[in-house]
């Protein structure tokens, strides 16, 4: 049903100016351009990445079972698209309210969601069992990172007795789920691991609720991010200090751009960066696109200039096209990959530029 | 080696709180620690994880064990840094790259290392194992070797060339289930023709053989109901597919609403398979339907029913999966459910196992055109799928053979009219030794379960000369009956809460004090 609800309200806003694929890239999160520019266009970056891990064949037979249930038509103009039905439209405005929507916040959380969840079960499990004097129970989780946030929040709270902690962590679970979508509080509390009392699966959090296992999946993800959401505006503490930890292990990759950023600002130059950093310069290359491609207010200026962004910019229009190799032919020789790569983050696709690219096979998106 | 410490027992008590060994350890412990290679078969649940766990507390050096199944491996070290022995580590492919780099860094610090067979065939991964001086290797479940080797786990054949190159440290391989042709690949595959053999009776007294011949499906599951009405104990339920683990799991819930029933497979994703594992071995499952990716070294105690809605297809994979119960000690059964029609799907599933001749043949024609057009083999699963008409499993043993026969040498095809000839050939008839080898090994199962005199006798015959004792019933044919089964039940119904405020406060241990649970 929260599958479903979403993959209508996806089709509702695409219509069929994309093949059913870039729904799919959507919520898996694709770190391609297209998928990126998709997301800010069809104002959909809420659903970014919430289900990384669905399967392309799973998706598929979702797409054909709402088709043969009536919820979607397939289009006549495109190949693999799609339009909502009447009869979908009206599924989706009286379910709607009940769906939690509104939660995702994919975008901006997709990146930590997975280790802030894993850190909660784990920070669960760790002090339920160390309350009960219980030192040798098989962590639920492995990875390194979480363990080491886990530690460090224990070692921080030693003089706090388990009892408070667990007081303290049931309060701010409450808080936070008790504004939730009751469904999935339930889903969430099942899913918790304790002392000797392993939480359920998926499999069966789908069988004892009588739900697929993509609405298990996707109404968890939508309790994880009201959580960061909470963290974020108010003062939960233990729950704080978890997200810190996992937004600073998982930004990784943009604190490292974020460096070559600051760098930047102090002049130096690409060459002197990759230098200083024993980075090589493409690393540095895909530091700047990656800023450019999140934030939208990062000045690209410096890189392009305003001559060479209309060059790329009528090249994209005449190619009809994406694709750097096309369109580097079709520009001046001494503009190079990154600049095009650079402006590709800026340009914006007139509504009917884009449907001529759908339909025009030769077109790639990549 | 090592000095021979004050004595192994003290070891045992200091180390590892155990007062005594059990039959076999001793032995084959001494033998390895006197730097001897061994080849340990002991049944299953008798410890042999022990004949290396304690080498590991005594060696200077490391120790390094081959472990077919990820779950497997997991879950021991696991249980190893349960037990205060933090040395331990497992390494596999399910690590994200950060937290795998990390410890092979830090390999130097660590005792007893786990590793899946994949893992072993990294050039860099073993530059690194020979910085850190291995001395002992150990191949678990070494019957992987002979078992699915050939068609399975090609990297489990190529664990000699790995021992060498590692300046041969002392070698222990380890399994339940080998008869002598299973042995004899062994100790050639890893080139040990002087192993030291500690060989014990693998029969298990304490399990009583049941096989029951039902007419359809069916009647399957109302055996199974009976069963789980009477004897409502934790119970394994074997089948070949991973669709009818979730089917049959689906329909028992149905029908036993207040039992706690899961499913196990290996399309499942890790953090669910942990989760179903564990609470398995915690008691919160008492009914796992699984297909044999469940299986191999699972170390429950109380395991008192295995089921095997479909037989396996060689006896030792049923002596494996069938010594999941009881190991501790006491009376448990193990029941087979029969039916003709069974004997279908096996047969299928053995052809498709191998690419078939036709497809072998065209795979010849296509590399030769490649050879000669410099083009190189494609990488996606999907173009071998569609150039080759070969599955990965297929695909994986065809280029494993090959390799082997020197027409591929680093991702090159390499083309020689002679050799090509004479590996065409050899390759041929070795995938029709292997069908045939495959098809005999399920027509002696077939036969064993159609069997009218005692199954215990029939089922050890194929391993050792004689079987203990049962300590409860025999077998189905001796006149084993239900009502004479009496396990000890400590049936443990379902929790259910009114509102998820109340189960996390359960959860949160909040008021523990208070509450009569
Ligand atoms: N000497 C001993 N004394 C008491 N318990 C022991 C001893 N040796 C092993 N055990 C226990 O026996 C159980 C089974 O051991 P283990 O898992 O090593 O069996 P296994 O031989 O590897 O079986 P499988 O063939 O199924 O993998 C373990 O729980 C282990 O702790
Ligand atoms: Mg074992
Ligand atoms: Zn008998």
């Amino acid at each position: 049903m929260l599958f479903n609800g979403i993959i209508l309200t996806c089709t509702e806003v695409i219509k069929d100016t994309r093949s059913s694929s870039a729904i799919y890239h959507l919520l898996t999160g694709k770190k391609g351009i297209q998928t990126v520019h998709d997301a800010r266009l069809f104002e959909l970056e809420r659903f970014y990445g919430i289900y990384p891990g669905l399967d392309k064949k799973i998706f598929t037979d979702r797409m054909d079972d709402l088709t043969t249930e009536g919820y979607l038509i397939r289009s006549k103009q495109a190949d693999h698209s799609y339009l909502l039905s009447p009869f979908g439209k009206d599924w989706l405005i009286h379910h709607q309210a009940g769906l939690p929507f509104d939660d995702y916040n994919g975008f901006s959380y997709s990146k930590m969601d997975n280790e802030f969840y894993q850190g909660i079960l784990l920070l669960i499990q760790t002090y339920t069992n160390s309350y009960k004097q219980h030192f040798s129970f098989i962590p639920l989780i492995d990875n390194r990172d979480v363990t080491q946030s886990i530690k460090a929040i224990y070692r921080v709270h030693k003089k706090i007795s388990d009892a408070k902690m667990l007081e303290g962590l049931y309060d701010e679970l409450h808080h936070v789920l008790r504004k939730t979508n009751p469904l999935a509080a339930k889903l969430f509390v099942d899913r918790l691991t304790g002392y000797k009392d392993y939480g359920l699966s998926i499999s069966q959090l789908a069988i004892a609720y009588d739900l697929s296992k993509e609405d298990v999946q996707l109404f968890l993800v939508a309790v994880v991010h009201l959580f960061i959401t909470e963290v974020k505006q108010n003062k939960l503490p233990i729950l704080s200090q978890l997200l810190q930890y996992c937004s600073m292990e998982t930004s990784f990759i943009t604190a490292s751009a974020e460096k070559t950023n600051a760098m930047m600002q102090l002049g130096m130059t690409i060459e002197e960066i990759a230098e200083r950093r024993k980075l090589k310069q493409n690393t540095i290359y895909d530091h700047i696109v990656e800023m450019a491609l999140i934030d939208s207010d990062f000045s690209i200026k410096p890189y392009v200039s305003e001559h060479e962004f209309q060059a790329i910019e009528s090249a994209v229009h005449t190619c009809k096209s994406l694709k750097l190799k096309t369109i580097k032919k079709a520009v001046d020789h001494q503009i190079s990959y990154f600049q095009i790569r650079l402006s590709l983050t800026r340009i914006h696709l007139s509504k009917s530029d884009e449907r001529r690219e759908v339909h025009d096979k030769t077109t790639d998106f990549t | 080696m090592t000095k021979q410490p004050i004595s192994l027992e003290a070891v045992l008590q200091q180390e590892m709180g155990l007062t005594s060994f059990r039959i076999g350890q001793k032995e084959i412990i001494s033998d390895i620690l006197r730097g001897q290679d061994v080849l340990g078969i002991l049944p299953t649940g008798s410890g042999k994880s022990l004949c290396y766990e304690l080498p590991a507390r005594i060696l200077q050096g490391k120790v390094l064990v081959v472990s077919p199944l990820i779950s497997l491996m997991m879950d021991q070290v696991k249980r190893l840094k349960a037990k205060q022995f933090k040395a331990a580590v497992a390494i596999n492919s399910f690590m994200d790259f950060p937290t795998r780099k990390a410890i092979i860094e830090r390999l130097d610090t660590y005792k007893l290392i786990f590793v899946s067979p994949e893992q072993l065939q990294s050039q860099s991964f073993i530059n690194r194992l020979l910085q850190i001086n291995i001395d002992l290797f150990v191949i678990d479940e070494a019957h992987c070797i002979s078992q699915w080797g050939h068609e399975f786990r090609p990297d489990y054949q190529r664990l000699g060339p790995i021992i060498t190159a590692l300046d041969n440290p002392v070698v222990l391989a380890l399994t339940a289930t080998a008869t002598n042709y299973v042995q004899r690949d062994i100790l050639t595959s890893l080139n040990r023709p002087d192993i030291q053999k500690h060989i014990y009776p693998m029969d298990r007294e304490n399990i009583a053989i049941s096989i029951q011949h039902v007419e359809k499906e069916d009647d399957k599951n109302q055996v199974i109901a009976s069963y789980l009405s009477a004897r409502p104990v934790p119970t394994l339920i074997y089948f070949t597919s991973r669709m009818m683990t979730e089917e049959v799991a689906s329909r028992l819930l149905n029908q036993f609403p207040h039992r706690r029933i899961a499913y196990y497979h290996g399309g499942m994703d890790q953090v669910d398979r942990i989760s179903i594992q564990q609470q398995f071995m915690n008691d919160q499952i008492d009914i796992v339907c699984c297909t044999s990716a469940f299986g191999m070294g699972i170390d429950k105690s109380n395991i008192r029913l295995v089921i095997h809605y479909h037989f396996p297809y060689q006896m030792e994979a049923y002596i494996q999966e069938a010594g999941r119960a009881g190991r501790d000690g006491q009376d448990s059964v193990s029941l087979i459910l029969y039916s003709k029609a069974d004997e279908i799907l096996p047969r299928r599933i053995i052809q498709q196992e191998l690419p078939s001749e036709q497809v072998v043949s065209a795979a010849f024609q296509i590399l030769k055109n490649y050879a000669e057009q410099g083009i190189s083999i494609p990488h996606s699963s999907e173009e071998i799928e569609t150039i080759f008409q070969m599955n990965e499993v297929q695909w994986r043993f065809f280029y494993y053979q090959l390799e082997k026969h020197d027409i591929i040498v680093n991702n090159a095809i390499l083309f020689h009219h002679e050799t090509w000839t004479d590996a065409y050939r050899q390759i041929q008839s070795f995938i029709q030794e292997r069908i045939q080898l495959k098809e005999n090994k399920l027509q002696s199962m077939l036969q064993w379960v159609n069997e009218t005199v005692c199954l215990r006798q029939t089922l050890y015959s194929v391993f050792q000369p004689t079987y203990k004792q049962p300590t409860g019933q025999c077998c189905s044919n001796c006149g084993f009956e239900l009502n004479k089964w009496n396990p000890s039940i400590n049936s443990i119904e379902k929790i259910f809460y009114d509102s998820w405020e109340e189960s996390l406060r359960s959860k949160l241990l909040i008021g523990a004090e208070y509450e009569t649970k």
